[in-house]
């Protein structure tokens, strides 16, 4: 049994850090989606997650910049931001899954960096709490490089998930695969705030009909177009390389203004 | 122009209790230790956040150190739209 779930979540800090400024109905569909994608995930009979995430200067720096880096420890902390009314607690981690999937990795000729030590940020610990809270699973974050030019292109993202997908499908567990960021939006830039909402449209659009052409198109600059925070769509355009047959259903989208973020949530199932 | 350097500060602020404590506390040691062009170092002082931007200091830096400092989104986007 490989992949038994994926979803792709947005991570906007706004969404537990500065809550009660979004209007209440988009809060309240954005809860109610999530809370349906972590019943479906409880469902699955996942007993690991995987999560393709973005770097926020948490874990890497100018120093050391990795495109990928698989997390191995076999525990985590989070989140290592003090604002984000998120409980700092020892998230479990699959050290296990994570040496098995390097294996498969470097076998294959795919060679991501990795790591035994950790910080979790909003990025992972967005997800974790609301999908995973009460229910925890143990994880392997992969992180990827969406923050500091040159970032892989959403072709080697897309090849990356592939092989991703390939090396769980030869598992023996069962694993629940999640893609987070995004979707438009631009933190901290002047234009703060600026949510590109036909960019999220077309972009659903695409994972929903498995337009992987497109995907892997996708270029930097219309990300870039999109707000800095949108080339974090990379780590969906990658879960759609590892589930390639399976098509994407939005469970929600609304233009948070307040959380400065074009807010999306699919779940992916096997194409009929 | 020392891009890394004020940038590897704002960093470790954001993500260093221990370093936080220290910019909160004895401000002009902590800087010290970075090697910043006097233009940078006014602008952490007087937490210039419109020079900071020009100064190249990245913004998923930049919005968190000053969410620590306590500057609210407005504040933060009229800082950086002074023209509206």
């Amino acid at each position: 049994m490989p992949v038994v779930f994926a979803a792709g979540v947005s991570h906007a800090p706004g969404s537990t850090a500065w809550t009660e400024l979004a209007p209440s109905g988009q809060k309240d569909a954005i809860y109610d989606g999530y809370a349906r994608v972590a019943r479906d995930l409880a469902t699955s009979g996942a007993d690991s997650v995987v999560i393709f995430s973005s770097e926020h200067w948490t874990n890497f720096f100018f120093d050391n910049m990795p495109a990928f880096c698989v997390g191995r420890a076999d525990h985590y902390f989070g989140p290592v931001e003090p604002w984000l009314r998120v409980e700092r607690t020892r998230v479990p981690g699959n050290a296990a899954l994570a040496a098995e999937l390097l294996r498969s990795l470097y076998a294959e000729g795919v060679d991501p960096s990795y790591s035994d030590e950790m910080e979790l940020d909003h990025g992972t610990m967005v997800p974790i709490h609301f999908l995973l809270s009460g229910r925890m699973k143990p994880v392997v974050p992969i992180i990827f490089n969406t923050l500091s030019e040159p970032m892989p292109s959403s072709d080697s993202c897309f090849r990356f998930g592939e092989a991703v997908g390939a090396a769980l499908a030869k598992s023996e567990r069962k694993v629940a695969l999640i893609a987070t960021g995004g979707l438009s939006h631009a933190p901290g830039e002047r234009r703060h705030g600026v949510i590109d909402g036909d960019f999220d449209a077309e972009f659903l659009d695409n994972l929903a009909n498995r337009r992987h052409d497109a995907l892997r198109a996708l270029s930097h600059e219309r990300m870039t177009q999109a707000g800095g925070g949108t080339h974090e769509c990379r780590a969906w355009i990658a879960l759609a390389g590892a589930v390639p047959d399976w098509a994407g259903e939005t469970v929600v989208y609304e233009a948070v203004v307040p959380w400065a973020t074009g807010f999306g949530l699919m779940e992916f199932r096997p194409a009929a | 122009m020392s891009q890394y350097q004020i940038q590897k500060l704002c960093r470790a602020v954001n993500n260093d209790p221990a370093a936080r404590k220290r910019f909160q506390t004895e401000q002009d040691a902590f800087i010290g230790d970075f090697d910043l062009s006097d233009e940078e170092r006014k602008a952490l002082t007087a937490m210039d956040i419109d020079a900071l931007y020009n100064l190249g200091v990245h913004p998923l830096l930049l919005r968190p150190f000053t969410i620590i400092a306590g500057v609210s989104q407005e504040d933060y986007l009229t800082a950086l739209n002074p023209g509206g």
